[in-house]
């Protein structure tokens, strides 16, 4: 529609409000795309934003909670379009592209690395790799270089935010699952259903091979069941705590007996099958794994479950019941659409109220993503996985099947130094070699060799990612040329616009300003003159990008 | 930084009688009265410190002390059970898993303490839930508040929110030392706890926030805004960084500790203990209990380690100040169903053993060995509370009313304490 949201008067609005509250208005569905009149455009408008201020700060807030941030200009792009359009343009009418398939087969038989990365990766165990297994690093590496170099260009932003989200709900890790393939291929199976229904989402992923494998199932026999699945099902997939009973539990266990994999995934074992009477959350019957699964979805704590922990994880603030009845309702109207839902929230004004700007703390793995975007760096899609690993989210190696806790968890005070040090590394500041050993308390002996190996396995591969000679390709310079600012002051102000997910405020330029100014002196460039001294200026200022990604400010958006 | 920044800090730690979160900066004439601070809080007379030692996942309390003499046991265990002739018997009833050789010895010479079946009512059999109660010592888990450890920290240092004397070391912080009040250092890799760069800029940074107009005092963190927090967290991190790694860096262990993750971490605490830097509690964990399928396997390694791990950490402190100051508490969110499943493994289940460890322990059996036939829907009824044993670490070693910090009244245990 082109009806500009600015350009409706106030009162208008009002008047409109009434007619909703008196039930008289008729929303539009997406099912009846055809000619509305101005009265059903403007109910609309009422509906979803009569108290949106849609200006940079709210347009930013939108590109960082449903993509992966942006720069000044992208922020200015979205202002331009209207909060309708912006939120639209996150739903691209492509379906999700195919990830390489043939990137996941063939690093399964391990055909695909050329006989000199095979010998790196020899190379590497030899230098310290000794825990890990290559047949399991290789691959997700590899896969880790498509998926989150898609992110940095975001090019699918919100699908891939989604499938961050859906790889943190229905969680595996490969610690357990053993095999990159089966990883792999459950991640594409998340992505390619990320917007899609949560039913699908909760079918397959009992039927998912390394699923099955992660908890258990494909070892739940009738004789004695192994309970793993049915628990983490209820407890942490779809129900939530306090929604089920233990007998419901060990009865769903009988129920998904059987389901096991083969080599060409899913299998059925009839043998295995207990085709018994079973009775879950009060439905009795000869009942299997999918009709199980059909119950708990018939739960109204399901849906409440899933819009709760979508809503607390993109607003960053935990939603209440009412709200949570309201999108629950919504979830159970639309066949659990995911994307309908996700497209209601954020044209939510709720999304946009003043309590939740600025009050998410913005996870690792997004964190890098977006530094990396706002400095306009293209590193190695591993080298983010790798400092994920290091700041405590290591994709595909969840610690625990609850998934990655949202919030000030992320924040320790071993982590900050960690955000600021990953950074650093990407920005080609940090060398991960002097960080992991402490010439501070433990001076090296002259004859010692400089290798020390960590036992973060994201370290040790980021040691030997810049062991490759890898560089950042950035002129920060270049980026600070072109806004024309160049008195010291007006470029602090110019980054700390462009770095952080929060607006610009004088006492968070304060520091990076002092610091600057010294910097410069010290180098004897004068004021004004950073951008046209080479590398001299260009070291300053990335030790300023450096700076500013690293202050607390930097943390939250 | 500038001085004039430091002094602020200082002053609007304590505002109008209300705790908030602060760091230190150190440096200056800051510094020397932190680690003066420091050496009267452990001095010529150790403070009594304690080690958290959490069993991450549901130890499976059966195959750990194992009920070798009661047939039932035999009967449920038919594929993760042991033999009788296999463990190490510590009566007539019941025996240490076999790997636990070195916490045989420790036993006898009357340093650890057992105390058995311990769990709370309605047991949840959620790791998660369980966790949070068990961290929280209440039944409403996190949303009654802090960890345990974090209202610990409010008694005994009610004027002090600058040293951070709870330290967890390894990788993810347990809620039991959640405080919103008291500054807790968390970190894995000793060496890498600085910034490489730009270190004492961004704290300072991080700090300049604090004297402007209109934003004034340093971070009160309960309520406070994520950022806040994170300021405040940011300022600790800058406090601690040297001090930590000049502890470990520079430590020297009496006995060689293991090469796993958490002999590594022990020997990290140890460091920490025998250092001058406050540290009131230290926490560490092992992972991987839960032990689903293949569980002698996983199980057997799991206790491998723990022997090693403890047996080692405790024959590296004993007979120092410090050392003789120590008790270690182990826990376990829960123990695993009696009768094993078909997958060589166990599932969860309710009330297992809890230990206490260290030179001012009176070992031996406390507690009572929960019935294997006596069960509820298969599980254990629990004979003791785990919150009695905290209470008893809070009175007996810690001196303090164990009322407010557990929010009930629970019986210590008896005499477990030399």
């Amino acid at each position: 529609m082109s009806f500009s949201n600015r350009s409706l008067p106030r009162t208008c609005a009002l008047s409109l409000a009434l007619l909703v509250t008196n039930g008289l208005a008729v929303p539009s569905t997406a099912a009846d795309p055809g000619p509305q009149t101005a009265a059903e455009i403007l109910v609309e408008y009422v509906h979803s934003r009569s108290d949106v201020r849609w200006d940079a700060r709210t347009a930013e807030h939108l590109l960082d909670r449903a993509g992966f941030g942006g720069s000044t200009a992208d922020v200015a792009k979205l202002v331009a379009l209207g909060l309708d359009e912006s939120v639209d343009s996150f739903f691209p009418n492509t379906s999700a592209t195919p990830p390489p398939e043939v990137l996941a087969l063939a690093s399964l038989h391990g055909d695909l690395e050329s006989p000199e990365e095979r010998l790196g990766t020899v190379e590497a165990r030899r230098t310290g790799f000794s825990r890990l297994q290559p047949d399991l690093i290789l691959p997700l590496n590899k896969f880790a270089d498509w998926w989150i170099e898609r992110m940095i260009r975001a090019e699918d932003p919100l699908r891939d935010r989604m499938t961050l989200f859906w790889h943190g709900h229905f969680v595996s890790s490969v610690k357990d699952v053993g095999n990159a393939h089966d990883m792999i291929r459950q991640v594409r199976f998340l992505r390619d259903n990320a917007l899609g229904s949560f039913a699908t989402l909760v079918q397959g992923i009992g039927k998912d091979p390394a699923m099955l494998r992660y908890l258990n199932n494909d070892t739940n026999v009738k004789d004695h069941p192994n309970e793993n699945w049915a628990r983490e099902l209820m407890e942490l997939f779809s129900l939530g705590d306090g929604n089920y009973t233990e007998t419901d539990i060990k009865q769903a266990a009988r129920a998904f007996t059987g389901w096991s994999r083969g080599p060409e995934g899913f299998e059925f074992k009839r043998l295995d099958h207990d085709f018994g009477q079973k009775t879950v959350l009060s439905v009795s019957g000869n009942l299997d794994g999918d009709q199980v699964v059909a119950i708990i979805l018939k739960q109204p704590a399901c849906a409440r479950f899933v819009a709760r922990k979508l809503i607390a994880h993109f607003e960053g603030v935990a939603p209440d019941e009412t709200r949570v009845a309201d999108y629950a309702e919504f979830l159970r109207d639309h066949d659990f659409d995911i994307g309908q839902m996700m497209r209601r929230l954020l044209k939510d004004p709720q999304f946009y109220r003043e309590e939740i700007l600025g009050a998410r703390v913005v996870p690792p793995v997004e964190y890098l993503v977006k530094a990396a975007r706002r400095l306009g760096i293209d590193p190695p899609g591993q080298m983010i996985l790798n400092a994920g690993d290091v700041l405590g989210q290591r994709l595909f190696w969840c610690p625990s099947v609850k998934g990655w806790e949202d919030g000030l968890a992320w924040i320790t005070t071993s982590s900050m130094m960690q955000r600021s040090n990953m950074v650093g590394v990407m920005l080609g500041i940090v060398q991960v070699d002097s960080l992991l050993h402490d010439e501070e308390f433990d001076p090296l002996k002259p004859d010692a060799t400089k290798k020390t190996v960590s036992r973060t396995n994201g370290f040790n591969q980021l040691a030997y990612i810049q062991e490759t000679g890898w560089q950042p390709s950035v002129s920060v310079s270049a980026w600070v040329k072109k806004t024309g600012r160049t008195s010291d002051e007006d470029i602090v102000h110019a980054m700390v616009d462009q770095m952080l997910g929060i607006p610009y405020a004088p006492d968070i330029a304060r520091g990076p300003y002092d610091w600057l100014h010294e910097a410069r002196e010290k180098a004897q460039i004068k004021e004004g003159q950073l951008t046209d001294s080479g590398e001299r200026g260009e070291t300053i200022l990335r030790e300023l990008a450096h700076l500013i990604l690293s202050l607390p400010e930097a943390q939250v958006e | 930084m500038k001085d004039n920044d430091i002094r602020f800090d200082r002053r609007s730690l304590i505002v109008g009688g209300v705790t908030v979160f602060g760091g230190l900066m150190l440096s200056g004439s800051a510094k020397g009265q932190a680690s003066k601070q420091a050496k009267s809080g452990s001095g010529t007379a150790p403070k009594r410190t304690l080690l958290l030692l959490e069993l991450n996942g549901g130890n499976d309390g059966l195959s750990c002390v194992v009920p070798w003499a009661d047939d039932v046991y035999h009967r449920s265990r038919t594929r993760t059970g042991w033999k009788a002739s296999d463990v190490l018997k510590l009566d007539d009833y019941r025996g240490f898993h076999p790997a636990l050789q070195q916490l045989r010895g420790v036993f006898g010479d009357g340093r650890m303490a057992i105390i058995e079946g311990a769990g709370y009512p309605q047991p949840n059999h959620s790791h998660f839930t369980s966790q949070d109660i068990w961290h929280t010592a209440r039944a409403a888990g996190r949303s009654s508040g802090d960890g345990w450890i974090g209202r610990v920290l409010e008694k005994l240092y009610p004027d002090d929110v600058r040293v951070p004397h709870a330290v967890h070391v390894g990788q993810s912080m347990p809620y039991s030392l959640k405080s919103s009040t008291r500054p807790v250092v968390s970190f894995d890799e000793p060496p890498a706890y600085r910034w490489a760069e730009n270190g004492n800029t961004i704290a300072g940074a991080a700090d300049a926030r604090a004297p402007m107009a209109g934003n004034p005092g340093s971070a009160p963190v309960q309520g406070a805004s994520p950022l806040a927090q994170i300021r405040a967290i940011t300022r600790n991190a800058k406090a601690s960084s040297e001090e930590v790694r000049r502890a470990v860096a520079t430590y020297k262990p009496r006995v060689e500790y293991g090469p796993d993750v958490l002999s590594q971490d022990l020997r990290t605490a140890a460091a920490l203990l025998q250092s001058d830097i406050g540290c009131r509690v230290l926490s560490v964990t092992q992972q991987g209990y839960d032990t689903h399928e293949d569980q002698r396997r996983r199980h057997d390694k799991l206790m491998a380690e723990l022997d090693l791990g403890l047996s080692t950490f405790l024959r590296d402190v004993r007979g120092t100040p410090s050392g003789d100051n120590i008790v270690v508490l182990a826990f376990s969110e829960f123990g695993r169903r009696v009768e094993d499943n078909a997958s060589q493994g166990t599932d969860h289940g309710t009330a297992g053993p809890m230990f206490l460890l260290g030179s001012p322990i009176k070992g031996g059996l406390y507690g009572k060995h929960p019935s294997l036939t006596e069960l509820v829907e298969g599980d254990l009824i629990h004979t003791t509370d785990f919150r009695s044993v905290y209470a008893s670490v809070l009175e007996t070693w810690l001196g303090l009313d164990s009322q407010p910090i557990l929010g009930g009244k629970y019986a210590p245990i008896a005499g477990c304490f030399a």
